[in-house]
């Protein structure tokens, strides 16, 4: 529960990393970058509310594959959602470094299993690539854009994009 | 503060000036002439201010009819102008614009007002109100004078009459007075910030002039609440330079009731946090407990220091604060029930009008209060239901009094609280709902057959009202027939976790009884796990609790569908395990738990209830029944029809609440009702084969077991020991709305110790009508045993028998001596039944213990007795003297000869065609019943019931020896044979007795 990382102050949700990559290519921004299975991610640290160690997650009986469960986050019960299965990444053999990622979208929290938590990267938007077509393995509509660091590929998670795959998942 | 801001603060504060205002313009119209002072200033200081804000904030269309509202009360105050309903409906109308205007302040200024302007303009200026004569005006006007000479007064009223302009001057002017201070800008709402300072220079000037502490008071309230609104203060005559003091009464009561507006989530947030402080305290515990077992172990095993304990305390006064916190915010969510009661009155006032019926309106128990959810929730079923009474209830003034009852309709709202629920009732003394009329209704409308119909009970007939599709009115009225049918409003009532019912009696009334929960937001539940998870189930749906013997011998299987026996009933069984298909996240540690509980296949039954259907689901265990806090789950795990949302227990794991409803929709789904009936069959075939006795086993300690015949036992309940209450020397229980009274084994019989422990097992059973629950510390099991051996008789009172089960002595209790020898009260009641007298009775029981139990029972009521060993037996009995017995009491299930082929035999012989026959049962249900009818049996009864048996007994001897009188052929020889056999008592097959 100690969570590890304070989020700065929000910038305002209205508006999305979209509309600022077209706005100003210039627009400093933050990474929360972790690792999940094999691949880096990053999340704009604008979504990120907090990380946890809430990993005992109670699973939720009929509900979508594509969620992992429910966690006690201060008296607030908060889904978690499954990564692993959404981006089809295999699990970890051990817990012990594992992290919740906590997101605040438009007040809706949601929780993100991680398989460790990395650094948090500075970066101007400028330095962001569009997502690399040949992309294997990883859904597009996941995926904001790329970022290059030392050789290693950290990709731009789209929380939004994220979130519509559950929608879509749960209504079935 | 912007423009904005000050926008959403007019909007709260009009809305608490006008939240009262119907009641209070009401009171004002029933006193007519003679006005309350107190009451009109209140008013009208309220008009005044939503008027002066409504000004300075540029909402011109509120400040108008405000305005002219404010001038209208103001005339009424100087009792220039006599309430009427007239006006009063003008005022009432006013008011209603500024509502609607304030709730939508935006278009405010769009609204076109004329109409409503013009006849506020036309009260005014007396062109309606030709009564009120000039002659009064100035007797009222020169009355006023001299009782209040007041210097302000002359201001005061001018800026009443006249527009705001001059209402500025006299603000002015009064702040000068109060405050001392020239320069005060007219009053701005920012200004009321402020007012601290002006009332500390005011209680400065107060107290030179050497007031009273209560008017200091007074005047600093008034500055900080009414500096907006100064013209409306009257001036007091103790104090003709100032003119802040008002009347003391109500600013007192302004005082008292200081209030701060916190939104609910803020509320919810803390709730929150209240209950992880709870958490944090455990494992602060959990922490200290592991610590000190590590320095035991270091310091060898000797006694540590006492530093624990002191932590102990200090956890132990952390929790009593949490509860108490947790407690406090919970308190803050509740709101009285006059909140929407207060809307009735004028409901009522408009509904008599449009109706021209007479109706009054009481209200009882404004206070009570519940939770701000339910109150919000309440009001529109309410309205329905009062607009209901009045519309289909309440009859007009004409066929009122035809019917001999006062002209005027009578409609009572009352909220009381009964065991931890509130109560409403509706109750009108208007015609009544007709049953009769109601059946044929539900017939026309194919809600019902007319086989159904016939069979349904006056009070379930009236309820029909509930139904869907049904609407009582028979022609739609704008009043209640608008698309909302009742079934709307139990829907709605039960949403929230109450209940709905009517009684009605044809011409004298109906009531309506709610029953609501204190609070939506805590639900009693039972945490039961599931795959080594918590889950809860909400106790409302609960109706009893089952532990099953190991070997899970009353479960049964129809096709592929499980079912549970329970007292010859059948439930279908659903394993919540395969249900929940409980997936094995990545954490799966628990896998060995789980394979554990499966092994050891430690299920345990619930029965509940979701409509009138009843079915038993499995768990793996029962674990507590606790109070929890109820929290929604996110938006993509609400549409899930297993789940009613989460909870968090104390130890922080989150607790998924079952929903009965949901669960019962899917096994309706999964089994057929033809499969059900099936499986009863097999069922109930297979018990029959033996004939078992299914007994509670219960404990007080180790070495006084007890057993209870099942077929006595209602149902079973667990309880925390501090819910049972002492009353004079014995124990009473709150259940479900009543009072169930405790017994102890050991107030009957010698019991040599009693275990204490937290929770107590409550065994419920009916003893001549009355409810009673026996209490024991310890309950083992429910199984069926064989007691046709090895069961010895015990000559103790209250004790039916003692045998061994698991290799323990253990005593089967006689529930009804018991009851007798502990509350002798309930016996001496006259008994329906008048006592036939001795009766002479054939007893075939293959069961030593039963027919030793049996026999002795009915002799000691005075009958003769002849106890056989089975069918065979007693058949050959009946037939060497056939004209010996006056009755045949036989069990069904027995050697060679059964009970029904006993009576089959019996009845065959014309001989016996009178004989009553009772068969003794250990399952009283449909089929054995069906054949035991078809056979000739008079009477069914359960082995261990003795009030029932015996008034059996006592019915239909007197029964039969009625028809023997009429026949005078055996009248002579009854009476002989009476005392011929009385030597008899030990019978020809040589049973001892």
């Amino acid at each position: 529960m100690n969570s590890t990382i304070s989020a700065p102050p929000k910038p305002s949700l209205n508006q999305s990393p979209e509309t600022n990559h077209q706005k100003a290519a210039r627009e400093r921004l933050q990474l929360v970058t972790f690792r999940i299975g094999h691949i880096s991610l990053g999340i704009d640290i604008a979504y990120v509310q907090e990380i946890n160690r809430l990993t005992e997650v109670t699973p939720v009986p009929e509900s979508s594959s594509r969620i992992h469960g429910v966690v006690n986050l201060r008296g607030e019960v908060v889904t978690v959602i499954d990564a692993h299965q959404i981006l089809q990444l295999p699990r970890p053999a051990s817990l012990a470094r594992a992290r919740n990622l906590i997101l605040n979208m438009d007040g809706e929290r949601l929780g993100i299993l991680v398989d460790e938590i990395s650094d948090i990267l500075p970066l101007e938007r400028a330095e962001l690539s569009p997502t690399p077509s040949n992309l294997r393995s990883l859904d597009r509509k996941f995926i904001d854009s790329v970022y290059l660091r030392e050789n290693e590929l950290v990709v731009v998670l789209n929380p939004h994009g994220m979130l519509d795959a559950i929608n879509d998942s749960s209504r079935n | 503060m912007d423009d904005s801001e000050l926008l959403v603060d007019f909007v709260e504060e009009a809305r608490e000036h006008l939240g009262d205002i119907e009641i209070q313009l009401l009171q004002i119209e029933a006193m007519g002439a003679a006005i309350d002072d107190n009451l009109v200033n209140t008013v009208f200081r309220a008009i005044h201010s939503v008027k002066g804000a409504a000004g300075f904030l540029g909402l011109e269309q509120i400040n108008a009819v405000s305005h002219r509202l404010e001038d209208v009360l103001g005339k009424v105050r100087d009792k220039r102008l006599v309430p009427d309903p007239y006006n009063v409906d003008v005022m009432l109308k006013a008011a209603d614009r500024l509502k609607s205007m304030i709730e939508d302040i935006a278009s405010s200024n769009a609204r076109d007002n004329t109409e409503i302007c013009n006849k506020l303009d036309a009260i005014l200026t007396g062109l309606s109100v030709a009564t009120s004569t000039p002659s009064k005006i100035n007797e009222s006007v020169g009355s006023e004078l001299s009782v209040k000479p007041s210097a302000k007064r002359a201001p005061r009223k001018i800026a009443a009459k006249k527009p705001t302009a001059k209402k500025t001057t006299a603000a002015e002017n009064c702040n000068t007075g109060s405050a001392s201070q020239p320069n005060t800008p007219a009053p701005k709402q920012r200004q009321l910030r402020q007012s601290k300072t002006l009332s500390a220079n005011d209680k400065a000037v107060s107290d030179r002039v050497s007031d009273s502490l209560d008017s200091i008071d007074a005047a600093m309230a008034d500055a900080e609440l009414n500096l907006a609104q100064p013209a409306a203060m009257a001036s007091s005559n103790d104090h003709p330079a100032t003119c802040t003091v008002s009347d003391s009464q109500t600013t007192k009561a302004s005082t008292g009731d200081s209030t701060i507006r916190v939104s609910v989530r803020v509320l919810d947030r803390l709730m929150n946090l209240a209950g992880e402080l709870v958490l944090s305290r455990n494992q602060l515990m959990q922490a200290i407990t592991a610590d000190r077992a590590i320095r035991a172990r270091d310091a060898g095993g000797r006694h540590t220091s006492e530093t624990p304990s002191k932590l102990d305390a200090i956890a132990q006064g952390l929790d009593q604060v949490t509860t108490e916190l947790q407690e406090t915010i919970m308190q803050t969510r509740m709101q009285p029930i006059g909140n929407v009661f207060s809307k009735f009155p004028r409901v009522i006032r408009d509904l008599s009008s449009s109706l021209g019926k007479e109706i009054v309106l009481q209200t009882e128990g404004n206070e009570v209060e519940t939770d701000k959810t339910i109150i919000e929730a309440i009001a529109d079923p309410l309205t329905h239901l009062v607009r209901n009474s009045c519309d289909h209830g309440i009859e007009l003034p004409e066929i009122r009094k035809a019917a001999g009852k006062p002209p005027t309709g009578t409609v009572v709202l009352k909220a009381y609280h009964q065991a931890g629920k509130v109560m409403i009732q509706i109750i009108d003394d208007g015609a009544g709902i007709n049953p009769a009329v109601l059946k044929a209704k539900a017939i026309e409308k194919g809600l019902l057959t007319a086989e159904d119909a016939e069979k349904l009970s006056d009070r379930d007939a009236v309820n029909l009202i509930f139904a869907p599709g049904f609407s009582t009115a028979a022609a739609i009225t704008a009043v209640s027939g608008r698309g909302v049918g009742m079934d709307v409003v139990r829907t709605n009532i039960e949403k929230i976790g109450g209940s709905v019912a009517v009684t009605s009696k044809l011409g004298k009334g109906s009531t309506v009884d709610i029953t609501l929960p204190l609070t939506l937001a805590i639900v009693p539940s039972m945490i039961v796990t599931v795959g080594g998870r918590p889950y809860a189930l909400p106790q409302s749906g609960i109706v009893e609790l089952i532990q099953p013997d190991g070997k899970e011998k009353s479960i049964g299987y129809a096709g592929s569908a499980e079912v549970l026996r329970l007292r010859g009933s059948l439930l279908p069984l659903i394993r919540m395990r395969d249900l929940l298909k409980v997936r094995t996240g990545i954490e799966s540690e628990n896998t060995d738990n789980d394979e554990n509980a499966r092994k050891s296949n430690e299920c345990q039954l619930v029965v509940v209830e979701s409509g009138h259907h009843q079915f038993a689901v499995a768990v793996d265990q029962i674990l507590d029944s606790e109070e929890i806090v109820v929290k929604p789950l996110g938006r993509h795990l609400s549409n899930l029809s297993l789940l009613a949302g989460s909870t968090i227990l104390g130890d922080g794991r989150v607790a998924l609440i079952l929903d009965v409803a949901g669960i019962a929709a899917r096994t309706s789904l999964a089994n057929g009702n033809q499969d059900r009936e099936a499986a009863a069959k097999d069922a109930l075939d297979a018990a029959r084969t033996t004939d078992k006795q299914r007994l509670v086993l219960l404990s007080d300690s180790d070495t006084d077991r007890f057993a209870i015949s099942m077929d006595i036992v209602s149902r079973i309940e667990r309880v925390d020991v501090s819910k049972i209450e002492k009353v004079g020397k014995h124990d009473l229980l709150q259940y479900r709305g009543t009072t169930l009274p405790l017994l102890r084994v050991g107030e009957a019989i010698e019991v040599n110790n009693v275990d204490t422990t937290d929770q107590v097992y409550v065994v419920v059973f009916r003893v001549y009508g009355h409810e009673v629950g026996l209490v024991t510390p310890h309950l083992h099991d429910i199984r069926d045993c064989d007691l046709s051996s090895g069961v010895q008789n015990s000559s103790e009172v209250g004790v039916a028998g003692i045998t061994v089960i698991d290799g323990h002595a253990t005593r089967l209790l006689d529930l009804y001596g018991m009851t007798e020898l502990a509350r002798p009260e309930w016996f001496s009641a006259p008994e329906d039944v008048e006592p036939a007298g001795p009766a002479r009775v054939l007893v075939c029981e293959d069961s030593a213990f039963f027919r030793t139990f049996l026999t002795r029972t009915l002799l000691e009521e005075g009958h003769e007795v002849t106890a056989c060993e089975d069918g065979e037996e007693g058949w050959v009995t009946l037939m060497e003297r056939p004209s010996d017995f006056d009755l045949l009491l036989t069990d069904i299930e027995m050697p060679e000869l059964n009970g029904f082929e006993l009576t089959r035999r019996v009845r065959a012989d014309g001989r016996f065609d009178r004989l009553p026959i009772i068969a003794l049962t250990s399952l009283a249900d449909d089929q054995s019943t069906r054949i035991g009818k078809e056979v000739g049996v008079s009477d069914y009864q359960v082995k261990m019931n003795k009030p029932e048996l015996l008034a059996s007994i006592h019915r239909l001897v007197g029964h039969a020896r009625c028809q023997q009188n009429r026949g005078a052929t055996h009248s002579g020889q009854f009476s002989t044979s009476i005392l011929n056999t009385s030597s008899k008592k030990t019978s020809a097959s040589g049973a001892t007795i």
